[in-house]
């Protein structure tokens, strides 16, 4: 069985390939390269929404929100340095500062008669709590390589069966069984604090 | 089925027995109910399937038509294989390339292309007034005033950047605003 400090080196590793990967990127947008960009904006534009809608709550907002990111990173990519998160957290700084930007905005326009006279703070409480795991969870899921991103989505996400993942991959039922552990051991690496808080016997293990 | 095997199943699929694979399945439960460290580990699973659950990945053909058109945005209305080195597009770059070693601060950008488009506007429409002025006076154009009115008002200090815009006259850089 393994460890769960093998799955963490697992992940340092496959975070210092995205580190790699988002740097050459870096260097082919700097050429002007646009299938490097259609990669990049497949990779984070998921993760982008999810943060942008958490804070905005309006699809289309946080649609033009993650949009002008992207655009802007491609825009600057000539003048950026990245460090070892590579493109990430550069641009979940864009999103945050755009999104900030949109909140003050409606500030200005904002109706007293809108704000609910009982406010619901448990609900809302839990919801905010889902939110921020269901951002923590895009932020896992853009770590992982296409393949094993698009076979967890298709098979946990969307509830396909394993045989309609292979045929949608071209590859076989093995091979898919393959991709979705590999991704699911990454899933859980990274987002092992989430997991085991529920986990109450565990919670106050070393 | 071992307890290793048991884990590469809760790995792959999760905890949800129901998408086990069937020839599995059978096996896995009574590992369960034998093992103490099966059950651990399936309660591991499916405290991950809860947290996985929480988010709820965007509608893949929206996130599709959003994907192009960023992409369209950025300058080009189709891709390349940029593996084929020969064939790669490049989009046009919006932003001036600088000598190396001589990044300006971007504070600066917006007033060194306001001058740079000023220039360039007060120049074109020096040429354009000098050439109709010529045409005029040899009588080979009967031209009225007001086109000579606009090319001296486009010309002017005070022209905005959107009356440029409605030009056609290019402004580089208009978006490179600081980040």
């Amino acid at each position: 069985m393994r460890t769960m400090l093998a799955r963490a080196g697992d992940h340092g590793q496959a975070a210092l390939s995205q580190a790699v990967e988002d740097g050459q990127l870096l260097v082919r947008l700097a050429a002007g390269d646009s299938a490097a960009f259609r990669l990049v904006v497949q990779r984070y534009l998921p993760l982008l929404l999810t943060v942008a809608r958490r804070t905005l709550r309006d699809e289309t907002e946080a649609e033009d929100v993650a949009q002008e990111a992207l655009l802007r990173l491609w825009r600057n990519a000539g003048d950026l340095e990245l460090g070892p998160g590579g493109f990430k957290p550069w641009l979940r700084r864009v999103v945050g500062n755009l999104c900030i930007d949109r909140v003050r905005a409606r500030r200005h326009m904002a109706v007293v008669d809108e704000v609910p006279e009982v406010p619901e703070a448990a609900t809302q409480e839990t919801s905010l709590v889902e939110q921020d795991l269901s951002v923590r969870v895009a932020d896992a899921l853009a770590t992982l390589p296409e393949r094993q991103r698009l076979a967890v989505t298709l098979f946990h996400f969307e509830g396909q069966g394993q045989g309609e993942v292979a045929q949608r991959l071209g590859i076989s039922e093995e091979a898919v069984e393959s991709l979705l552990a590999r991704a699911r051991r990454s899933l859980k690496a990274e987002l092992k604090d989430e997991w085991r808080e529920l986990l109450p016997d565990v919670r106050d293990a070393p | 089925m071992t307890l290793e095997e048991f884990g590469d199943l809760l790995d792959a699929y999760g905890g949800e027995a129901a998408r086990w694979p069937d020839e599995r399945r059978a096996a896995a439960e009574r590992l369960l109910a034998s093992s103490s460290e099966a059950a651990g580990l399936l309660a591991e699973a499916r405290a991950l399937d809860r947290v996985l659950a929480t988010y709820q990945p965007p509608d893949r053909e929206r996130l599709s038509t959003l994907a192009d058109r960023i992409v369209a945005a950025a300058g080009s209305t189709h891709t390349v294989d940029s593996s084929a080195a020969e064939n790669v597009v490049q989009f046009p770059r919006r932003q001036e390339a600088l000598p190396a070693g001589s990044a300006a601060p971007r504070a600066e950008a917006p007033r060194r292309m306001s001058a740079r488009r000023g220039q360039s506007g007060w120049q074109a429409a020096a040429a354009l007034v000098a050439s109709l002025a010529f045409g005029i006076s040899v009588g080979l154009a009967d031209l009225t005033p007001s086109p000579l009115a606009a090319l001296a008002e486009l010309a002017s200090p005070g022209t905005t950047d959107a009356e440029y815009a409605l030009s056609g006259l290019q402004i580089d850089g208009m978006d490179e605003e600081a980040i």
